[in-house]
């Protein structure tokens, strides 16, 4: 049965469509934002998705531009369905990517008949293609509190990246004072961020520092032995990241577990801030007040998402209890997985050695809510 | 413009201010927009789910706000659906003859072009001083931005700020016609 992806922020506007389109024999995703849209876009590519302009987050033009960047749904034909309805928005939406620009209201014949044209057009036409360019994303993974993780779930999110994206995705190891992710992919760098930062940075210096995983993920490693304070300035770190972006899709960035200029550096230049932390008393408390932290730093709410990992089998608080606590509703968690201990001590992600765990279906979910790429 | 029922007396209009577009639902309470603008009770119109544009990129959304207030001083023109320029229960057609003219206003950053159907001779001295009504429409309208005419909005009715226009020009001697 064809499968047609619903996005707008319109609950009435959902249940219409869908409808309409039910009533027409086509099986309806439906989405209530763009984030929401395009994470199961991502997941299960649909035959057609339509898509409203005006919602909060995420526009309808973003969501065009999402779509059409990802090899994924590159291809899925996009109606875009909206009550802006000047000329200059019909433009702006094809070249965002769309398809097919429908104003609205729109009689039921007129939408269904939209449809079934999209999705009827031959498939070696190439769909259009967003004309903006698109650049590099960084996507920090970070926990002021130790042992939550962050450098497993950065490893296995690089990992989930690259079988996508492939020689396109770097694991920039910035946990200066213990890094770990080249012990976790089985890895032995000669060459470290320290010797990078030695020498002159360009794309050429940068390439020869790179470690290749078998995953398809590149690591920049730590050095093997933590250096002192202050041996690595604060703005090389920025000035690495900047460099990097524009040759790379994604740099997914393990940090260290303390608000120093370096990590600060990091947080400030990421595009997405993954906040970890495991369900017990501590934890939770250490987020909110790095949530708070940051935000008095000048770090945008909107990069920080939470990630709730189950480092132990039972949870000493449960998922209700933590929302309460920070506030907000936790979006993203991660099993607990027993065989993660082993799957450290092998240099064994399980993203690699077992990909149909529950952990690493989690871990693929979120690198599909978080794989981006920006406009420039 | 077409008409998109939200829920309740919401509907969603494009608002033009000064040098932005704002895309909102504005709840006329089951009058018309031309009511509600010249409602000389309130000096803001109350505004949710705005979504804002510069006028010289208005495809592009630049900010989102859920709630949100506009100073009617502040706005220059407003698209709207026929039936909301007129005020409530002013009918569409009449049987005394109007004329119709052509007309073009010069606003800050806009030049706008439409038509409007008047009684007798329209007396341009006495239609912008005398009158009460801030706001007045024109039907047709286009609107055309001063430094980039490549960036225009259409409609089937504008509402404009008397007090934003600063050149009002009639281009066409009136002809007779039974339609308001």
């Amino acid at each position: 049965m064809t499968t047609v992806l619903i996005v707008d922020d319109d609950p009435s506007t959902l249940r219409l469509i869908g409808f309409i389109l039910e009533r027409s024999d086509f099986q309806v995703v439906s989405a209530g934002d763009g984030e929401d849209g395009l994470a199961k876009a991502f997941q299960q590519p649909p035959d057609l998705a339509i898509v409203d302009v005006m919602m909060p987050g995420v526009s309808g033009y973003e969501v065009c531009e999402r779509l059409r960047a990802d090899p994924r749904t590159a291809h899925v034909p996009i109606i875009v369905y909206t009550a802006r309805t000047q000329t200059v928005d019909q433009k702006t939406a094809l070249e965002a990517g769309a398809d097919l620009y429908l104003a609205k209201p729109v009689t039921p014949d007129e939408l269904v008949k939209a449809v079934k044209e999209l999705l009827s057009r031959p498939t070696d036409v190439p769909p259009p293609a967003a004309t903006k360019i698109l650049a590099g994303r960084a996507i920090s993974v970070f926990s002021l509190r130790g042992g939550v993780g962050v450098t497993s779930v950065a490893v296995n999110l690089a990992i989930a990246l690259a079988q996508q994206y492939q020689d396109t995705v770097l694991l920039v190891d910035l946990s200066l004072s213990a890094g770990h992710a080249a012990i976790m992919l089985n890895l032995r760098p000669k060459r470290t961020i320290a010797h990078l930062l030695a020498g002159r940075v360009d794309f050429e210096a940068i390439e020869k520092h790179l470690l290749p995983h078998p995953s398809g993920v590149r690591l920049l490693a730590a050095p093997p032995v933590p250096l002192p304070p202050g041996a690595i300035p604060a703005d090389a770190i920025e000035r690495l990241l900047i460099a990097l972006k524009p040759h790379y899709s994604y740099i997914v960035v393990d940090t260290d577990s303390s608000l120093d200029d370096v990590t600060m550096s990091v947080l400030s230049a990421s595009d997405t801030i993954l906040l970890l932390f495991a369900p017990d008393v501590l934890s939770v408390q250490t987020t909110l007040t790095t949530r708070q932290a940051l935000q008095a730093r000048g770090i945008a709410p909107e990069k920080m998402l939470l990630v709730l990992n189950h480092t132990m089998p039972k949870p000493n608080l449960s998922l209700k209890m933590v929302e309460n606590a920070l506030g907000q509703s936790v979006k993203m968690m991660l099993p607990y997985e027993p065989k993660q201990v082993q799957a450290v001590a092998m240099g064994q992600p399980l993203m690699s050695s077992d990909p149909a765990l529950p952990l690493a279906s989690a871990i693929k979910a979120m690198s599909s809510a978080v794989s981006v790429t920006r406009a420039t | 413009m077409s008409r998109q029922f939200i829920n309740r007396g919401l509907q969603i209009y494009d608002l033009f201010v000064h040098n932005y577009r704002v895309s909102a639902q504005v709840d006329t309470r089951h009058r018309t927009m031309n009511d509600l603008l010249n409602d000389r009770m309130t000096s803001y119109l109350e505004l949710f789910d705005s979504y804002v544009s510069r006028v010289d990129q208005p495809g592009r959304i630049v900010a989102h706000y859920p709630q949100a207030m506009l100073r009617k001083d502040g706005v220059s023109f407003v698209i709207v659906p026929e039936d909301q320029s007129r005020p409530s229960g002013q009918r569409a057609y009449s049987y005394i003859g109007r004329s119709r003219y052509e007309v073009f206003l010069a606003l800050p950053f806009f030049e706008v072009k439409g038509e409007m159907f008047m009684a007798g001779k329209l007396n341009l001295h006495h239609f912008l001083v005398k009158e009460s009504e801030q706001f007045f429409p024109i039907g047709t309208g286009t609107a055309v931005l001063t430094l980039a005419s490549d960036i225009t909005f259409e409609g089937e009715a504008f509402l404009m700020n008397k007090e934003r226009t600063e050149f009002f020009g009639v281009t066409e001697p009136p002809s007779m016609s039974t339609r308001l």
